[in-house]
């Protein structure tokens, strides 16, 4: 039954594990195709917004060279003779321009090339690119490395019908901090993985900030010369020659970026944004994880419940099984107590029935199954040494018609103590009424002649108590004897010879 | 101004060191400070709010565009504090001592706190100067050119050491040519002390040896076109041309690109920092270049202007001559060179 009950309980275990395995496996599958398709639909989409980025802040730049252009020529229209009067009243109006019109270095030029600021006033022929293609014919935007390293650029448009101290004004420009409009493209907070720059379409750097690893001073066209395959990096130089979009994944110094560029219109510049690919794939990675983790958090639960279930469920057989382990304890222990109680009323059965209940003395049944066990011997020969010793109780009749039965009850146990007292080694039977056997053993056997010469005696000095007189007779096992009762017999018919004796002496004797 | 001092003297050292050393392997000197970009005020207190300057300089040229960055900083540090400089920098399209003498006397008559001058010609120049200072004008000299001794100027703020430059660079190269062979020396404005000084500095040394000899001098007058093309012509004229000696910073230029399109080896020394001339150095085609700190120059030309706007005299606050550095720069120094000064990576 229990043997069942496990092969049961394995089987639903096995079958649930498998379920269990079925269930997670698939999960973990769905998961990770979730995951791919969740990574590319990201890539893509990061694609498309690095690119937009790009070309939004193409748009910032040259909406801000716009602005400044536009700027420049409401300043130019404001100006007035009054403002070209004197050398301080230039000045002056150039510093109100300045601050009006939010115009950076703002400057005017002269035919002689002389250049007039807010608080100086300097030949430019030599410092600015722009004024070696005078006259201006329309909006010129120079950029050039200047002493000390830093970029120039400048916005430069022609100005007509101004003079100043007799000479045409040819030019205004502003003088622009390039790196302050690259760094006010930076994400607010700032973003260290984010980095915007502008190049020149010959790949130098237009500003002097540093552009992911690569440093201001890196020729970005060179640097993915070293660094793409051919046929990228002749995609991206004709893009940078022809004013194009793109972007390209490279690796520099160890660091996997991502490069949109987009043109700035008007100029020779290009927009670049560069992004570490590590933020996308950890960005990419974080929704997968988190995906994942939803999943896996998934399998927990449901390996939770069949788990609880399992457990609960082996709670259930477990208690079972021992509620049933128990039961047959009890029903072990009831049995047992009643075996016990069974085997102690055999005993008081076989003790009532082997002991005669007047005297003490064993019963006629323990004397036949004494003398059955004593058959078994003597049938095998085992049994040499053996007497029988039968008595009779004289005057019982008399005792119990004169003095009632209680007093031959009396009678008798005094015989039977005399027969006890005399053979205190021998087994002693009461058989009958007044009839008793003593079977002869042992010690007993060997004074088996003196133990009845004394037994005879005490009964005739009896007589003349007025106690008990028992008649014995007693016969051994001789070697013709085919049976104990042979023995028996012999006792019997010596213990009748003894009855009439007594008698002879005035002992009672059945009538 | 002890820090100029020093300078001066760390700069006389290496030029000592260089001159100690064989020619062929060149002394490494330290390219990144050969320049000073940072620069911050000293702790003079201006008299007024407000301070106007006139200055000019002989030719409107990239390396005077180098002092006014100098100028234009030392203005802004001072604006920052309240104090206004505003002021003329101004120089004809072409070197010429009488052009520099009319803008000097149409100064005169303007209201100028001091008028600061990198005379031309000294001969013409310094005793107009001195008509100024007489008439009550404060004047001082800048850049690369003094005026002749005796001149009545306030101060000079720029390089004192010009024939100095121009004996180093010619010992390097005699050194490098083991003391034997022709050589050329091209000079910038004829008349123009810094010029002149260093050509004569480049003759004396010359004349030391007698297994040297110059073959020829010429003035390319500020001009690289002319640098190179006279330089073609000393080329044809002389098979045998060992060196060319530069006195200024369009002559490397010119003669670099010459020598580069005869294929002939012949070693230039220079003065200055012309970007072409950087990496001609680079390339090996200039053997050395004397860079001189013009952004400094600039800078201490406002901070001395101020000084003597305010009446102070050459003494503790300044001294009568400030001394700017020159470097001497091999190959080697080539690439920090033009990433310090023009922003370029190897």
């Amino acid at each position: 039954m229990m043997q069942e009950k496990k092969t049961f309980m394995y089987t639903h275990i096995l079958g649930a594990l498998l379920v269990l395995s079925a269930i997670i496996a698939t999960t973990v599958w769905m998961s990770l195709g979730a995951r791919q398709a969740t990574d590319k639909a990201v890539e893509r989409l990061s694609d498309f917004y690095l690119q937009e980025m790009a070309a939004r802040r193409s748009q910032v730049v040259s909406g801000s060279l716009d602005l400044q252009t536009a700027q420049m020529e409401r300043a130019v229209e404001a100006m007035s003779p009054a403002d070209l009067a004197t050398k301080e009243s230039f000045r002056a109006y150039i510093d109100r321009a300045k601050t009006l019109y939010g115009l950076e270095l703002f400057a005017l030029v002269d035919e002689e090339k002389v250049v007039y600021r807010e608080h100086s006033t300097y030949m430019g022929g030599s410092r600015y690119d722009f004024l070696k293609t005078i006259p201006l014919e329309d909006r010129v935007i120079t950029t050039s490395s200047v002493y000390g390293g830093k970029k120039s650029v400048c916005i430069a448009i022609p100005v007509h019908n101004r003079s100043f101290q007799g000479k045409p004004l040819i030019a205004c420009f502003v003088e622009l901090n390039i790196d302050d409009i690259t760094d006010a493209l930076a994400f607010e907070g700032g973003n260290n993985d984010t980095y915007f720059n502008l190049y020149y379409q010959n790949g130098e750097s237009l500003t002097s900030l540093n552009f992911g690893s690569l440093t201001a001073q890196e020729n970005l066209l060179t640097v993915m010369e070293a660094t793409l395959p051919e046929d990228q990096f002749s995609q991206m130089e004709a893009d940078f020659r022809r004013g194009s979009s793109g972007g390209v994944v490279f690796e520099y110094h160890g660091v996997s970026e991502v490069l949109y560029y987009s043109p700035i219109p008007d100029t020779n510049w290009m927009m670049t944004v560069l992004i570490h690919s590590s933020l996308i794939h950890d960005q990419l990675s974080g929704i997968s994880a988190e995906t994942l983790t939803r999943s896996m958090i998934q399998i927990g639960v449901t390996c939770c419940a069949l788990l609880i279930f399992f457990a609960a469920l082996i709670v259930q057989l477990r208690n079972s099984s021992k509620k049933q382990l128990e039961q047959e304890r009890q029903n072990t222990r009831l049995y047992s107590q009643e075996a016990q109680q069974s085997k102690q009323k055999l005993g008081e059965i076989r003790e009532i029935a082997t002991r005669d209940a007047l005297t003490g003395v064993g019963s006629k049944y323990a004397y036949q199954e004494k003398m059955s066990v004593l058959s078994g011997q003597f049938q095998k020969g085992e049994l040499e040494q053996f007497a029988v010793l039968a008595c009779d109780l004289n005057g019982l009749k008399y005792i119990n018609d004169t003095y009632g039965h209680a007093a031959g009850d009396d009678f008798i146990c005094q015989a039977a103590q005399l027969i006890c007292d005399v053979y205190k080694n021998s087994s002693v039977f009461r058989i009958g009424g007044d009839e008793f056997v003593v079977l002869l053993q042992g010690e007993d056997y060997q004074l088996r002649s003196t133990l009845l010469e004394l037994f005879n005696r005490r009964s005739e000095e009896n007589i003349q108590k007025g106690t008990a007189v028992v008649a014995a007779g007693m016969a051994e096992l001789e070697s013709g004897d085919k049976h104990l009762e042979d023995v028996f017999n012999r006792a019997d018919k010596r213990m009748y010879e003894q009855k009439k004796y007594l008698k002879s002496l005035g002992a009672r004797v059945r009538e | 101004m002890k820090f100029f001092r020093t300078l001066a003297v760390f700069t006389a050292l290496m030029t000592l060191l260089a001159f100690s050393s064989d020619a062929s392997e060149p002394v490494k000197v330290d390219a990144e400070t050969a320049v000073n970009f940072n620069h911050v005020l000293d702790d003079y207190k201006p008299k007024k709010n407000h301070y106007n300057f006139f200055f000019t300089y002989k030719i409107v040229h990239p390396w005077w565009d180098a002092v006014a960055m100098g100028m234009e900083d030392a203005q802004r540090q001072l604006l920052e504090q309240g104090i206004v400089v505003d002021y003329d920098y101004l120089a004809p399209p072409a070197a010429d001592a009488q052009d520099q003498s009319q803008r000097l006397y149409a100064a005169a008559q303007e209201d100028y706190d001091v008028i600061g001058v990198d005379v031309a010609n000294e001969e013409i120049i310094s005793p107009i100067l001195d008509g100024l200072v007489e008439d009550g004008h404060k004047v001082m000299t800048f850049s690369t050119s003094d005026a002749a001794p005796g001149c009545q100027r306030i101060a000079f703020v720029g390089n004192p050491h010009n024939y100095e430059d121009g004996a180093l660079l010619t010992e390097v190269l005699c050194k490098k040519l083991q003391y034997r062979g022709k050589v050329a020396i091209l000079v910038g404005s004829r008349g123009a002390p810094c010029h002149e000084d260093r050509a004569k500095g480049a003759q004396d040394v010359i004349a030391k040896y007698p297994d040297m000899e110059v073959v020829a001098i010429e003035y390319d007058e500020d001009s690289i076109a002319k640098a190179q093309k006279l330089t073609e012509d000393i080329l044809s004229k002389h098979n045998v041309l060992n060196g060319i000696i530069c006195c200024n910073m369009s002559n490397p230029v010119g003669a670099a690109r010459a020598v580069k399109a005869s294929g002939r080896d012949i070693v230039i020394v220079g003065m200055d920092h012309d970007r072409e001339a950087l990496h001609d150095l680079k390339d090996g085609v200039i053997y050395c270049l004397g860079v001189q700190d013009c952004y400094s120059m600039g800078f201490d030309t406002i901070q001395v202007a101020v000084k003597i706007a305010d009446g102070i005299a050459p003494g503790e606050l300044y001294p009568e001559t400030t001394e700017e550095s020159t470097t001497i720069i091999y190959q080697s120094d080539a690439e920090t060179m033009l990433k310090i000064l023009f922003g370029e990576m190897g």
